[in-house]
């Protein structure tokens, strides 16, 4: 509610709104699995971000779906598996990219902590994915800002390239 | 970066990633970022004309300028997971002239931190780079650690350094 507030007034003013839009609740572990990012959890809480009018979504990548009948709670529709997911990331996205009114509010992915050697590699997957699935970009921190500086200028040109290059399509 | 850098560094998952198609929900049926976003989307929206020039403005900054994209540098974990778990691997980034330096330097759109980050450089830089206002965040410095987003900044005060946008968290769940 004070979020709700928060953009409002913000919006009244001018300036856009981003939400960084997560879940959190120790519940959402289950059978050693951790929901937290379930592409039909995150799905909805996208939906519920833009919902208060969020212009820009922050979420994580979806690293897994069935959040809701693992947890058993809330609601939800078979075909959300059967029909709107696969196991693939792209389409677990894709997902996501829906819940935020079918992309008229851009999905930005987060980029995660930093891992050191893994990191390039990883943001550009997570670029490729989000950019395939109808995200509007990448919004990564710690991958950038947790080594030297010219490294992290060359990941978030790495990050850049892949949305600059046309042969990475929309899936 | 070229194409082909793309699919060595994703390695044997290349073709998983770069020739799949989505069978799901077609991407006809989706609004795909494009250069037009704004003007095909936004104008149809309830937000108002100066909400439109901030959205233009992160959507014209930076090395993806005009594309429809954008690629946000984020520094607020030091609130949450600590200054010193945030910043110990490069302290530079304890003053904050460097995070918007690496944003600037790396091309991004906008530069996304807190109200004190944003604040203490706001004068030499709002005009330089779209500010995005981090106003609330977790603090783990309670004992024992609680889930509980609160203001660090006013929505008001990001309008007043300059800030394009604000940003908040909410936890779902």
């Amino acid at each position: 509610m004070e979020v709700a507030k928060a953009f409002e007034y913000a919006h009244e003013l001018g300036m856009a709104t981003v939400l960084w839009c997560y879940l959190r609740n120790s519940g959402f572990k289950k059978d050693g699995i951790d929901y937290h990012a379930s592409a039909d959890l995150t799905g909805q809480a996208n939906h519920l971000g833009v919902t208060i009018q969020a212009d820009i979504i922050k979420q994580k990548l979806p690293t897994n779906n069935g959040g809701y009948n693992a947890i058993n709670f809330g609601k939800t529709s078979k075909l959300v598996y059967d029909k709107l997911t696969t196991d693939h990331p792209i389409d677990l996205c894709r997902y996501q990219v829906a819940n935020c009114y079918m992309g008229r509010v851009g999905l930005i992915n987060s980029g995660g902590e930093s891992k050191g050697a893994t990191d390039m590699a990883e943001a550009v997957m997570t670029a490729v994915v989000n950019k395939r699935a109808g995200g509007m970009g990448l919004i990564s921190g710690r991958k950038a800002f947790q080594k030297p500086m010219n490294q992290g200028v060359e990941l978030l040109n790495a990050i850049q390239d892949v949305y600059m290059d046309n042969s990475v399509t929309i899936a | 970066m070229s194409a082909n850098k793309i699919h060595e560094l994703l390695g044997d998952k290349a073709e998983y990633y770069l020739g799949h198609k989505c069978m799901t929900i077609d991407k006809s049926s989706i609004h795909v970022p494009s250069p037009n976003h704004l003007d095909d989307v936004w104008t149809q929206s309830n937000r108002n004309v100066q909400t439109l020039r901030s959205l233009n403005t992160i959507m014209n900054n930076g090395r993806l300028a005009g594309s429809g994209y954008v690629s946000i540098l984020p520094v607020d974990q030091g609130i949450e997971h600590s200054g010193g778990a945030s910043f110990a691997p490069n302290p530079i980034y304890f003053n904050p002239e460097n995070i918007v330096k690496l944003a600037i330097e790396g091309g991004c759109n906008a530069v996304a931190s807190t109200y004190g980050v944003l604040g203490s450089v706001a004068r030499k830089y709002a005009h330089k780079i779209p500010f995005i206002v981090k106003v609330n965040h977790n603090e783990f410095i309670s004992y024992p650690n609680k889930f509980d987003q609160i203001m660090f900044g006013t929505i008001k005060d990001a309008w007043n350094m300059g800030a394009v946008a604000v940003g908040a968290t909410i936890y779902y769940g």
